[in-house]
């Protein structure tokens, strides 16, 4: 934890920094030749839905992980992923919602891509519920791990459903070195913003784990000072 | 039950609960979780679909689209590489909705003799994205692209 308090402001600083620059690209960049100005709004869908599946794939290792090590930074890490992860994922499903309206005429659609991002969302919470459910917080940080990996059964499935099924969702614009569908100048934006979401993301879970690590130093002292009466 | 055998029990149950997720998705879910149909696979299924609701996909033929003045009434064709299907509407289209361009139609199938009445139309986009100035090239790719997604 000293570690993350040593490279939280640094980190801060450069994600603003990079974040702003591709705010600047975003604004300044042309409009699609279909969608109009609306095509911006994928430079926030876009990146946030790639943290939103790297933050349950970084909570998925710190998860088996802790299974295997017993350490609590690793449930830590876990704890904070999740709720990272919940962000992201209900910015992706809320800007993919905004861009669907005017572009697809529905603001949702129960589609393959669309239904297994919602799973993910509901697995998010459902990890939440589950560690505030259990009393005993050994227990509920070795359940939370358990459904976690469980869980980790979406990932593919969210990344293939629009390959494996036909859905209303686009396939993905980038397939390898062969296939590359974003032309032009509307590449830099959405390259320097996924650099941004992945500085902010790795921000967030900086400030999320001291947080959490800051409260549960904070209950054990009050366990603590409870046992030992008032003296 | 020993600390042993509780962890293999535990393990146990992930492996299972985890293999029946998963087979559950493999199986029977894929059918359920194509989207829309293409014309072609309308036509062939036509008698086992009447009645029911559908939603079927493919690309507005070009030159097909015809609105009718004073008020919201259009009917276009529905067409994949091989077949076509007059489609009837009536109400506000999406921005992405033009002629040559992807588009989903949702209603209930009657067979085929007469137009498809769709209650709901979505535009499909492709993963293709241009600039406006380089539109021309642009356009020719990403109609290509669709086509791929209708197969």
């Amino acid at each position: 934890m000293k570690f993350l308090a040593k490279i939280q402001w640094p980190l801060g600083l450069l994600t603003v920094l990079v974040l702003g620059a591709g705010l600047w690209l975003v604004i300044h960049a042309p409009a699609d030749y279909q969608q109009g100005d609306a095509v911006r709004i994928l430079y926030v869908h876009v990146p946030a839905a790639k943290m939103s599946l790297l933050s349950y794939l970084f909570l998925t290792v710190v998860s088996g992980l802790f299974l295997w090590r017993r350490t609590e930074t690793l449930d830590i890490l876990a704890e904070a992923s999740v709720a990272v992860g919940a962000a992201f994922t209900f910015i992706t499903l809320a800007s993919g919602s905004i861009w669907g309206k005017p572009m697809w005429g529905a603001w949702w659609a129960w589609d393959a891509r669309l239904t297994s991002m919602l799973v993910l969302l509901i697995l998010f919470m459902g990890l939440m519920a589950l560690r505030n459910a259990l009393d005993n917080p050994v227990k509920a940080a070795r359940a939370t791990a358990v459904l976690a990996i469980i869980g980790a059964v979406d990932l593919p499935i969210i990344h293939f459903s629009v390959v494996w099924w036909r859905t209303l969702h686009q396939p993905p614009s980038f397939a390898g070195a062969s296939k590359q569908a974003i032309t032009g100048d509307l590449l830099p934006p959405l390259l320097v913003m996924s650099v941004a979401f992945v500085l902010l993301g790795a921000y967030l879970l900086v400030l999320k784990s001291r947080e959490v690590s800051a409260r549960r130093q904070w209950e054990a002292l009050e366990t603590e000072r409870l046992e030992h009466g008032h003296e | 039950m020993n600390s042993k055998n509780r962890r293999l029990f535990l393990i146990g149950s992930v492996v299972v609960v985890g293999g029946a997720l998963l087979t559950l998705v493999f199986t029977s879910f894929t059918g359920a979780l194509v989207y829309f149909y293409t014309p072609t696979e309308i036509k062939a299924k036509s008698s086992e679909l009447t009645g029911h609701k559908v939603r079927i996909g493919g690309l507005v033929q070009e030159g097909s689209l015809v609105r009718e003045t004073g008020n919201l009434k259009i009917r276009f064709l529905v067409a994949d590489n091989v077949e076509r299907l007059p489609v009837q509407y009536e109400g506000m289209t999406p921005d992405l909705f033009r002629e040559g361009q992807g588009v989903i139609v949702e209603g209930t199938w009657r067979g085929g003799a007469e137009p498809f009445q769709a209650v709901t139309i979505l535009a499909k986009h492709s993963e293709d994205y241009v600039p406006v100035k380089m539109s021309e090239e642009g356009i020719a790719k990403a109609r290509e692209s669709m086509l791929k997604t209708l197969q």
